[in-house]
């Protein structure tokens, strides 16, 4: 070992890093006849010394002027709402605020020795404004312009009006306006409608009810939509608090702070596909013309009250947006010019008259009257604080509905208790799948519990001899499972059946993950998983009496911001020639090739007669750390 | 560090001035010292511990318990000390003065003249772990960054120290 790679361990172990026994011998044994790591080893102790033992500063006492400051700060409306501001035309602000704000950008941020810092600092204000905001924010009403271009040649360019209006708890209304003069009357204006109010769900879409934020009541055109359970977060939450987008900011690019139209702001971009609830009436109907994943959107987000206050799209520079533009007929597009852009116009805390988001057909029920409406007492948890509960519903019968749903709330956030005592499905209650992780509740027993995504928040579904439950959250896993603890109910263990699903000839079993890894001849303490990554779960497939194959499923349990899963599979090689990835790309993998597939983010290889993948949403390099360390690994 | 008693951050979260007020008492000395540190400056350090309990407070719903509630409130002084030096139009200034001499003062002078001269990154580094003594994990958590970079910035901010040290050595000599 020479001197490059001992001074590093020394200056690791000085604080605390842990050497293993032979490194650490080497190291001794190089200290001690080398004279300039002894006397690098030397200095670290005397700098250590001179750092740590000194006299102790005078630090002034600033509690009674923080104190007063912070309830000064308290005494304000949540969040640093500025009052309503009138609103203002719009002309001036895309093209002239945009260049002004490149130029001022450009010199603020990549100027001087701070270069890297404010974006690394927003970055984590950003996460930590964002998370804060949404359990803070009680009422919310905004008025947006929305331009497009590029729907159709004919049509160029349209404008349409957009209103949001949110009042704690969990009630939100969202009217898209058209305005666009069309060439004939073929075209259909956009106007829609979408009223959330608790867990049920109204959608009026084109030819629907015109106005804005009146009370629905509308001709028998419109459709009325009611999710069973309603778990997908409220779709315009996103331009309130933008939890979904912006609660991680993983993938997102922070570029800077700006002055929009009076707000102070911070501009980030990220990627069309990750900013998708940003962009909410796109997914309620109507006509819009389409987005490439990789287009480019940018966002300028208030960073007193966390609401986008403009969000762009470009199209994306990378070339395959070509053969994307081609598949669509579409023109090529300059990534110079964008083709949506969404800029708010005025903004109030003002509650909005609760009458708005009156949906007809649904039944609230009083909690004095849950017994007899119900049947039974629904399970809730004892306690749900700093949620309260909000409400409780008999959602519409359906094939897999609940019978009660329980609903609690805190700003933003919400926990959700779905009930049905004679659950008789073939799976467990709710939308949990077979690879969900087996957890155990405190005083309640175990559960399954699946991290937040397809539009769903945290959830868990507890199985108990006398009734199903399903818990879905927005809060940390934590959080959930602390509340979930709660919930005055002994589980039961999953049923057998459960653990088993059918598709065609294959079956696929939960497994238990020890017991997998071993069958697969891994171990964990060998598998180079990025940092935190555990075994979740496990699923044997089996075809006609054979094993066939075996993938355990890795998650982040720790993170709160849950990572994507990494699945690591070993199957029978027939299997492998099934593989038919549109995009293989061939890899080293140490002294093996394997292939590696960009859309699948999967990387595949043979060994002794098996065929093995690893796959997560990773950048290669990740997936073939891992890849050597399955194969290093196998005895 | 010192952790708090989670009751009280629980409590705090809930909006409690009293609660809130024990973790100012228990946490603004040190917030104040790395504050001093990065800024360099007495009256923008106390402008500093003050900006960062107003957004700690503004936050606390942000902090899920994941990390240590030191880390966190690190992680937002940085932030504040780093808005603060931005807003001032200044970075740091190296001739500012410890609070209060030291009685070594040779060797003290000698390491603040080494610090300066690294990185404002490793600088930062080191602060966190031999200064103020956390952990690496604790000081990724506030600097935003892997184990591995604290590793490799701490060791390179100590060989810098080091050389600092060697030359006066030397020059003793």
């Amino acid at each position: 070992m020479n001197c490059r790679r001992v001074q590093p361990l020394i200056s690791a172990a000085m604080d605390g890093a842990h050497l293993a026994s032979a490194e650490r011998r080497v190291v001794e044994a190089h200290v001690a006849t080398c004279p300039d790591c002894s006397a690098f080893e030397r200095r670290a102790l005397q700098v250590r010394t001179a750092v740590r033992i000194r006299p102790a500063e005078s630090v002034p006492d600033l509690t009674d002027r923080i104190m007063a400051a912070v309830a000064r700060g308290s005494a304000r409306p949540a969040r640093g709402f500025r009052p309503r501001r009138p609103i203002r035309p719009r002309a001036l602000v895309p093209a002239i605020a945009a260049a002004i704000a490149g130029l001022l950008v450009g010199s603020l941020v990549v100027g001087g020795p701070w270069d890297a810092h404010p974006r690394v600092a927003w970055a984590s204000e950003i996460e930590l404004g964002v998370r804060g905001a949404a359990p803070s924010v009680e009422a919310f009403q905004g008025s947006y312009t929305i331009t497009e271009r590029g729907l159709a040649p004919v049509v160029p360019e349209r404008t349409l009006s957009m209103d949001v209006a949110f009042l704690a708890p969990q009630r939100f209304r969202l009217d898209v306006h058209d305005e666009t003069v069309y060439p004939s009357n073929a075209w259909t204006p956009t106007n829609l409608t979408y009223v959330e109010n608790m867990p049920a769900t109204y959608l009026s879409g084109p030819s629907g009810c015109l106005g804005t934020l009146q009370p629905v009541d509308c001709a028998s055109t419109t459709t009325i939509t009611k999710a069973p359970y309603s778990a997908a977060p409220p779709v315009p939450a996103d331009l309130v608090v933008p939890l979904a987008t912006l609660g991680s900011v993983d993938g997102v690019q922070v570029l800077g702070e700006e002055q929009v139209d009076g707000h102070d702001t911070v501009r980030v971009q990220m990627p069309f596909s990750r900013a998708g609830p940003l962009f909410p009436f796109l997914q309620l109907g109507g006509t819009w013309r389409p987005f490439f994943a990789d287009d480019v959107v940018t966002v300028w987000l208030d960073t007193a009250g966390w609401y986008p206050v403009r969000s762009e799209i470009s199209p994306s520079p990378e070339p395959a947006r070509k053969d994307w533009e081609m598949r669509f007929g579409l023109p090529h597009e300059s990534p110079d010019a964008p083709i949506l852009d969404v800029t708010l116009g005025s903004v109030a805390t003002t509650p909005p008259d609760p009458s708005v988001f009156r949906i007809q057909g649904r039944k609230v029920v009083p909690p004095a009257e849950m017994g007899t409406v119900f049947g039974y007492t629904p399970a809730a948890p004892a306690e749900p604080a700093p949620l309260s509960l909000v409400a409780a519903i008999a959602p519409p019968p359906g094939p897999a509905a609940p019978t009660s749903v329980l609903l609690y709330a805190d700003g933003l956030d919400y926990l959700r208790v779905a009930e049905d005592p004679r659950w008789s499905g073939p799976g467990p209650f709710g939308p949990v799948g077979l690879d969900a992780e087996q957890v155990t509740l405190p005083h309640v027993g175990p559960a399954l519990y699946e991290p937040a995504g397809e539009g769903l928040g945290r959830r868990l579904s507890i199985h108990t001899p006398t009734t199903d439950l399903f818990v879905e959250s927005n809060l940390s896993r934590d959080e959930l499972f602390s509340i979930a603890s709660t919930l005055d109910v002994s589980a039961a263990p999953i049923p057998v059946r459960w653990r088993v699903a059918h598709a065609g000839t294959l079956t696929l079993a939960r497994t238990d993950p020890s017991a997998a890894l071993r069958a697969m001849g891994l171990d964990t303490t060998t598998l180079a998983l990025p940092t935190g990554y555990l075994p979740a779960s496990a699923t044997r497939s089996v075809e006609q009496g054979t094993e066939v194959g075996m993938t355990v499923t890795f998650r982040q349990p720790d993170s709160d911001a849950v990572g994507p899963p990494v699945l690591v599979h070993m199957g029978s090689v027939r299997d492998a020639a099934a593989d038919s990835a549109p995009d293989p790309q061939r890899v080293s993998i140490g002294t093996t090739t394997g292939r590696y597939s960009a859309s699948a983010s999967e990387l595949t290889w043979t060994d002794a007669g098996r065929s093995w993948s690893v796959q997560g949403d990773l950048d290669l390099a990740q997936l073939v750390t891992i890849a050597s360390s399955v194969l290093e690994g196998r005895p | 560090m010192r952790d708090p008693d989670p009751r009280t951050v629980q409590q705090a979260r809930a909006g409690d001035l009293r609660a809130f007020e024990e973790l100012v008492r228990l946490y603004q000395a040190e917030v104040f010292r790395f504050a001093w540190h990065l800024t360099r400056d007495r009256t923008l350090a106390e402008d500093v511990t003050q900006d960062t309990f107003l957004r700690a407070f503004r936050f606390i719903h942000g902090y899920r318990g994941g990390q240590r509630f030191g880390s966190w409130l690190f992680a937002i002084a940085r932030n504040c000390s780093m808005d603060a030096l931005r807003k001032r139009g200044t970075v740091a200034e190296q001739d500012g003065r410890e609070p209060r001499a030291t009685p070594d003062a040779s060797t003290r002078a000698e390491l603040d003249a080494a610090l300066a001269a690294v990185s404002a990154e490793h600088r930062d580094a080191f602060l966190l772990v031999e200064v103020f003594g956390l952990s690496y994990q604790e000081a990724a958590d506030v600097l935003g960054v892997a184990v591995g970079t604290v590793k490799s910035r701490m060791f390179r901010a100590r060989r810098a120290l080091c050389a600092a040290i060697a030359v006066d050595d030397e020059e003793a000599r």
